[in-house]
């Protein structure tokens, strides 16, 4: 919940006075007083509660300071509910398949730099950077490239048998991925595989990508989709990143959602934005502080 | 519960776009396309940046070769199950489920395994031409196969704990003494590669290929062994290692094969498509 109170969402209650066909527009920045709460530790005065503002089930108070935080401002990214549906399934992986309001999305915040062990070959690592710069591309906020040193690097790939970079995987059985996160915001993470099972060219491709894209929000693969999607919990030797995968990730490292919260809490936006939007006409905005938050 | 869910959801699903499949209990798995002529659902459909994409499953599932199977062959429909399912169903307390491979299957065999074996292997199952949706091929460079065939010093027992004399008889006699295999599954009971570890130490070639043929054909489909008594058959404890195919096994895989599952299937599900097959 914490990051929420950074990505503030910002309510844009606009007074229009109109004069000799001149429109003014003030711009008066209020927060929900849960949030409020949370942010300011100091207790809310006569004037505060004189400046409250009412919605419909939330009290609304006025920023003293009226300086826009620095930050990116984004509407909000109006989604069909189809759509929101299949998201919510892949991006809110519940623990053990256990349906719950608190579980929440993860996200990288920083650019991935991947680094490979010496035993990968060129071919194998060729191969699969073809298949992350089609990510690379097609998804604004999220940059992925390779590395050549390993302190250069937030994520290792390498085999079993080679430097273990990431120890939590030094006893595994068999080949598996790990992320690290804080906050929801992912930091670290290691891939490792297993030669011995993965003998041949394609599967340890097909291995090293279901991995990588697990890893880009520990996402959970489900069985809607047809095998070839990336998102699909199911084998095909005809895997692409097909425009319902790209759109997915799209979406995730959109800056028009909020990141980081918890299922309710996207649930409760996107009910408010809609409403916000109907009512007013006008998108909610989502500000993404431009802080410097250490994700370690 | 879940289940019950899945099958309510899907039926409203159908209902909704007003057809029949032949395959109601299960959910199909959708792609999504631009174009309204190779989409299957238009009223299902998501909107992207510049375009909306339409639902797309596939619609051929077909249930009758379950029928021309399995009609007034009681028998047979019983050794399915047991080969399949251990008769179990979606009440069992362990519940056993279809496994199929959804790749073709490239075998790479260990150049320590002799030629004999090998080409007595190869021969074997490149008899199997003409079943649906399974493919068997042979490929000299480990790096292009999917299925491993590798001779292990290291003794393979059935039963890890063979302190009973019990044990120590099925050890002997079981199919999985001496060889195993193991499969890597995704999380929709489907097969994308396998290694068959086989001790070929003090044993005659007879002996291993008769194993190793019969450990392959469990690994087409996780069947369990052992339950058949005809001793033509792959499954049977007593196999007399024919060189052809038994009419039994072939049936047992084209039955298998007849159509790539997209959703997991139990014993109960199995049981009701067979059903839904009767009826027409």
């Amino acid at each position: 919940m914490k990051q929420a109170i950074f990505l503030i969402v910002l309510f844009l209650f606009t007074t229009v006075v109109l004069a000799q066909n001149n429109t003014i527009t003030t711009v008066r920045r209020y927060m929900p007083i849960k949030m409020y709460k949370t942010k300011f530790d100091k207790p809310l005065t006569k004037n505060d509660t004189l400046n409250f503002r009412f919605t419909e089930n939330d009290t609304l108070v006025l920023l003293e300071d009226q300086t826009p935080p620095k930050g990116i401002s984004v509407p909000y990214e109006p989604k069909d509910s189809t759509f929101l549906n299949y998201y919510k399934k892949i991006a809110f992986n519940h623990k053990n398949d256990v349906y719950s309001n608190k579980s929440s999305m993860k996200y990288w915040k920083n650019d991935i730099n991947i680094f490979f062990s010496q035993s990968v070959s060129k071919k194998t690592k060729k191969d699969f950077m073809s298949f992350v710069k089609q990510i690379d591309k097609a998804v604004d906020s999220l940059r992925i490239k390779e590395v050549k040193n390993v302190e250069d690097s937030n994520y290792t790939i390498y085999y079993s048998g080679d430097y273990e970079y990431e120890p939590r995987m030094f006893n595994y059985k068999t080949s598996d991925y790990y992320i690290y996160w804080n906050n929801n915001k992912i930091y670290r993470g290691a891939i490792r595989l297993d030669k011995n099972a993965l003998f041949g060219d394609a599967l340890l491709q097909y291995k090293m990508r279901e991995f990588f894209i697990k890893s880009l929000g520990y996402f959970k693969f489900i069985d809607d989709f047809d095998c070839e999607s990336y998102f699909s919990n199911c084998y095909s030797p005809k895997k692409e990143l097909s425009q319902m995968d790209l759109e997915l990730l799209k979406y995730h490292y959109s800056y028009g959602i909020c990141k980081g919260t918890d299922l309710k809490t996207f649930e409760e936006q996107h009910a408010r934005a809609k409403e916000t939007f109907q009512k007013t006409g006008q998108h909610i905005f989502f500000l993404h502080v431009t802080d410097n938050e250490d994700n370690e | 519960m879940k289940y019950n869910l899945f099958i309510i959801s899907t039926f409203i699903t159908f209902a909704m776009f007003g057809q029949k499949t032949d395959c109601d209990s299960i959910k199909p798995r959708l792609s999504f396309v631009p174009d309204t002529w190779t989409a299957t659902d238009l009223s299902h459909y998501i909107i992207i940046d510049k375009d909306t994409l339409y639902a797309s499953y596939k619609t051929d599932f077909d249930t009758s070769l379950l029928k021309s199977y399995l009609e007034d062959d009681e028998g047979f429909l019983n050794h399915y199950r047991m080969i399949v399912f251990l008769f179990t169903d979606k009440n069992s307390k362990v519940i056993y489920e279809v496994k199929q491979w959804a790749a073709p299957i490239i075998v790479y065999l260990d150049k320590n395994l002799p030629k004999t074996v090998r080409s007595q292997f190869e021969e074997f199952y490149s008899q199997i031409q003409d079943v649906k949706n399974l493919k068997i091929g042979f490929t000299s460079k480990l790096k292009d196969a999917n299925y491993q065939i590798k001779v292990t010093t290291t003794p393979i027992k059935a039963n890890k704990n063979d302190s009973e004399i019990s044990n120590k008889i099925n050890n002997i006699n079981s199919i999985l003494t001496g060889g195993t295999y193991s499969l890597l599954t995704d999380d929709n009971n489907k097969f994308y590669s396998g290694i068959l570890s086989i001790n070929i130490n003090g044993r005659n070639d007879i002996d291993v290929i008769k194993q190793l043929k019969q450990l392959f054909f469990m690994s087409l489909g996780s069947f369990y062994g052992g339950f058949v008594s005809d001793n033509n058959s792959l499954l049977s404890k007593h196999y007399d290692n024919s060189s052809n195919f038994s009419d039994f096994d072939l049936k047992i895989l084209k039955m298998h094969y007849h159509n790539i599952y997209e959703q997991k299937i139990n014993g109960t599900t199995f049981l009701k498509l067979y059903n839904l097959s009767k009826q027409k």
